[in-house]
């Protein structure tokens, strides 16, 4: 926001300028230019306090619009940004949030195993499910069934949280 | 047990990001990249451009307003840069 403001006060005095070039505001006025001290008609400052604009001046026109050009791009970027920024905050804050979001369909609900217990020594080394409910896999099930499978005695590492 | 905490962190972490959805996961980063170089473009044309009035003639026609506005400019770019690298995603 305070870019936006500097930026039109950039353009104002700019836009001035190019109105007049020979415009000076207060002590600047007072400055002479390279003209009035390399040309002949420089005098010591106590002598001459008000200096006329010389041509050199006027040669600084074309470098005033392109500076006033810049302005006003300036300008335009940062509106562009903030309407942006209120375009896409406003319609964020009309969309209705969900109150109640259902849960992800892509995973099944855990079903904690009934067979691994944790204090237990000897366990089964791999995951066994429920065998009671329809399996996702239920062909490798069928054909090994579950007494036919090596317990091998491993040591299961105890979980921490 | 670990299982169950992990997947009820999935879901707790898609619920928070369908509720606070904010400007940061619409506006892409790419579009105040582009403004903020932008920016900084006209910045160095406004000093460069200033440097230049003055160089012609340094009390008339000129207020040295270039100079102080591209401070605040600077600052500007330089500042959405940042919003555009630590902020957005």
């Amino acid at each position: 926001m305070i870019n936006i403001i500097f930026a039109i006060i950039l353009v104002i005095f700019t836009s001035r300028f190019i109105d007049n070039p020979c415009l000076c505001y207060g002590i600047l006025c007072k400055i002479p230019s390279w003209d009035d001290i390399l040309g002949s008609g420089y005098y010591p400052f106590f002598q001459n306090f008000g200096y006329l604009c010389p041509a050199r001046t006027f040669r600084k026109l074309p470098v005033l619009k392109g500076l006033l050009s810049c302005a006003v791009l300036m300008f335009v970027s940062n509106i562009i940004f903030i309407v942006v920024y209120l375009i896409t905050y406003i319609s964020l804050r009309d969309k209705p949030v969900p109150t109640s979001p259902s849960r992800p369909t892509e995973e099944p609900p855990y079903q904690p195993s009934p067979i691994i217990d944790p204090s237990q020594e000897y366990q089964q080394p791999y995951l066994v499910e429920n065998i009671s409910e329809p399996h996702y896999y239920s062909q490798t099930v069928e054909t090994t069934p579950t007494n036919e499978i090596p317990s091998a005695p491993v040591q299961m590492r105890s979980e921490k949280f | 047990m670990k299982k169950m905490f992990q997947q009820q962190e999935g879901v707790e972490m898609r619920i928070s990001k369908s509720r606070h959805r904010t400007v940061r996961d619409v506006i892409p980063s790419i579009f105040i990249g582009l403004l903020a170089a932008f920016q900084m473009i006209l910045s160095l044309a406004i000093l460069g451009l200033e440097s230049a009035s003055i160089f012609y003639d340094a009390g008339r026609g000129t207020i040295y307003a270039g100079v102080w506005c591209s401070i605040i400019f600077f600052i500007t770019w330089i500042s959405m840069s940042c919003y555009r690298k630590f902020y957005l995603k």
